[in-house]
């Protein structure tokens, strides 16, 4: 027993603190947390967007109160897609304009349930513990470039991992987006309608938008305008205005509903606006307290099937740079 | 289902808990991702601080502990996968209000042989008369600088390496070394002369 071992063992047997202080403690933890930090500033937004309060208006009147087909899940207590994306087309930000060679920069929490993958073998530096039906998470980092004609980058991890980043270039895409499929094999090319995350050129009117999510629609998505509109959000830059023409017209798709109650990949609660195609329902997350576009998720039944919360969006001048 | 979903999917495989500096840059966007810090490691801090200072104070030193962590978790680096070093360290610079009422308590300790720490929890444990070892223990971190004090308790009792002291504290490794070289010296001249076989002595 060296002097090292005494000063361990003085007061070793004092109790642990019980159940009853630890949960004081974490509530006042959880109730500091949930303060907002920042209150939204919507006067101010509407002088920043010229025509944005009109086009707000106009989500309300698109979205009207939906009345569900039954293959809904019951909702936790009511609230109509409308006022969500209403919410959400107030909540869209105004960002700065992306030039040509610079890389939109996004970073998201990304979870499948939906497969399963063999963990030994082929793994490219991935510690890998499998945890039978756990759902597959990652943290995903993606350099986009924003004319489509540069080489971006993307990072992977599976979350909480400290294996580091799985890495790989992103090759000029100029047709379209990379499909990203499993570690070591090739990322492909996917034809989609335009080149690079730069959608700032997207209409900025309900009726514009509406063509333009059809014409992608066609091409990529089976002709689903509201999949098209997450694909959008998901990963590309889209001026403020796009985005409230956008929320419009996702008002306007049969069968919009919102439900409350929903947590997304990386812990946030809020609200979400989905429809059901054959059982499955694919939804828009947004903050519950800011409407913030936070994410999307893919749910059967009560089962997430996949889920993708954003966690940062930014325009940077070089792939691997973090805002 | 559309094909755009499959784009949702990047999917490599491990699911391993998140580290704490991941959880703690989530909670940058999402707060309440923060209590997930606390789940880990509030009863640690807990414990740290009681055991400097009793429960009572512990209880409230814990909360602003980790009130001013979620204030202060901006300045967190994201790429240290275990926060509690960081923990520490601002529980350690809030204890620095009370150090009069732990050296108080250390000198009850050492002249009447009863920790005042541990009384109101006597029923609690099996407790033996203090041994002579801890009544010299007591005193010595009694007259101890509590710079010195922090860091023999942060390796001893927390059992954090040098570096992670280092970090905790915002100081170089090498001072904390030669903090921690001081402290033992003291230490083995008040233990001197007790055989360490027989640590127990009544």
């Amino acid at each position: 027993m060296n002097d090292l071992d005494y000063v361990r063992d003085l007061r070793g047997d004092l109790p642990p603190a019980d159940d009853a202080t630890l949960d004081r403690i974490r509530t006042a933890l959880v109730r500091e947390a949930h303060q907002p930090a920042v209150r939204p500033r919507r006067v101010w937004r509407f002088a920043a967007v010229p025509g944005l309060a009109a086009a707000v208006a106009g989500v309300l009147l698109a979205a009207g109160p939906w009345t569900g087909t039954g293959d809904e899940p019951p909702m936790a207590r009511e609230l109509s897609a409308s006022e969500v994306l209403a919410s959400a087309a107030l909540a869209a930000q105004q960002a700065p304009v992306v030039r040509p060679d610079q890389f939109v920069f996004i970073e998201s929490i990304q979870t499948d349930a939906s497969e399963s993958f063999p963990c030994d073998g082929a793994n490219d530096g991935w510690r890998c513990e499998p945890e039978r039906g756990e759902p597959v998470a990652i943290t995903r980092r993606i350099w986009l470039s924003a004319d489509g004609q540069q080489t971006g980058r993307l990072h992977v991890q599976p979350r909480g991992s400290r294996s580091g980043w799985w890495e790989t270039r992103l090759e000029a895409c100029p047709r379209g987006v990379w499909l990203v499929t499993r570690p070591g094999t090739p990322i492909a090319c996917e034809r989609t309608p335009d080149s690079g995350a730069d959608r700032s050129g997207a209409p900025a009117d309900a009726a514009g938008m509406e063509q333009y999510l059809r014409e992608r629609a066609a091409k990529a998505n089976g002709g689903d305008v509201f999949a098209a509109a997450s694909d959008l959000l998901r990963d590309s830059y889209l001026r403020p205005e796009s985005q409230v023409a956008l929320y419009q017209v996702v008002g306007r798709q049969a069968g919009v509903t919102a439900q409350d109650g929903v947590v997304d990949a990386a812990g946030r609660r809020g609200v979400s606006v989905g429809v059901s195609r054959n059982g499955v329902r694919m939804e828009l997350v947004f903050d519950g307290t800011t409407y913030k576009y936070l994410g999307e998720r893919v749910v059967r039944g009560k089962t997430v099937v996949r889920e993708s919360a954003q966690l940062r969006v930014a325009i940077v001048d070089r792939p691997g740079q973090l805002p | 289902m559309s094909d755009a979903t499959a784009e949702v999917a990047a999917d490599p495989v491990a699911v391993p808990a998140p580290g704490d500096g991941e959880l703690i840059e989530r909670s940058l966007a999402a707060g309440e991702s923060f209590a997930a810090i606390f789940d880990r490691h509030g009863l640690a801090v807990h414990r740290y601080l009681a055991r400097r200072v009793g429960h009572s104070l512990a209880d409230d030193l814990t909360s602003e502990t980790f009130l001013l962590a979620f204030r202060l978790r901006a300045r967190y680096d994201p790429s240290q996968p275990d926060a509690r070093p960081w923990l520490f360290g601002i529980a350690t610079n809030l204890l620095h209000r009370h150090r009069r009422t732990e050296v108080r308590q250390y000198q009850a300790f050492a002249r009447t042989g009863v920790d005042p720490v541990a009384e109101p929890h006597a029923e609690l444990v099996d407790r033996v008369a203090a041994t002579a070892a801890s009544r010299r223990l007591a005193a010595v971190l009694a007259k101890l600088p509590a710079t010195e004090r922090d860091v023999l308790l942060l390796v001893a009792r927390e059992e954090l390496s040098l570096v992670e002291v280092a970090r905790a504290l915002d100081i170089p490794a090498g001072t904390v070394r030669s903090r921690l070289h001081s402290a033992r010296q003291r230490l083995r001249r008040a233990l001197a002369d007790l055989d360490p076989s027989t640590p127990e002595e009544h």
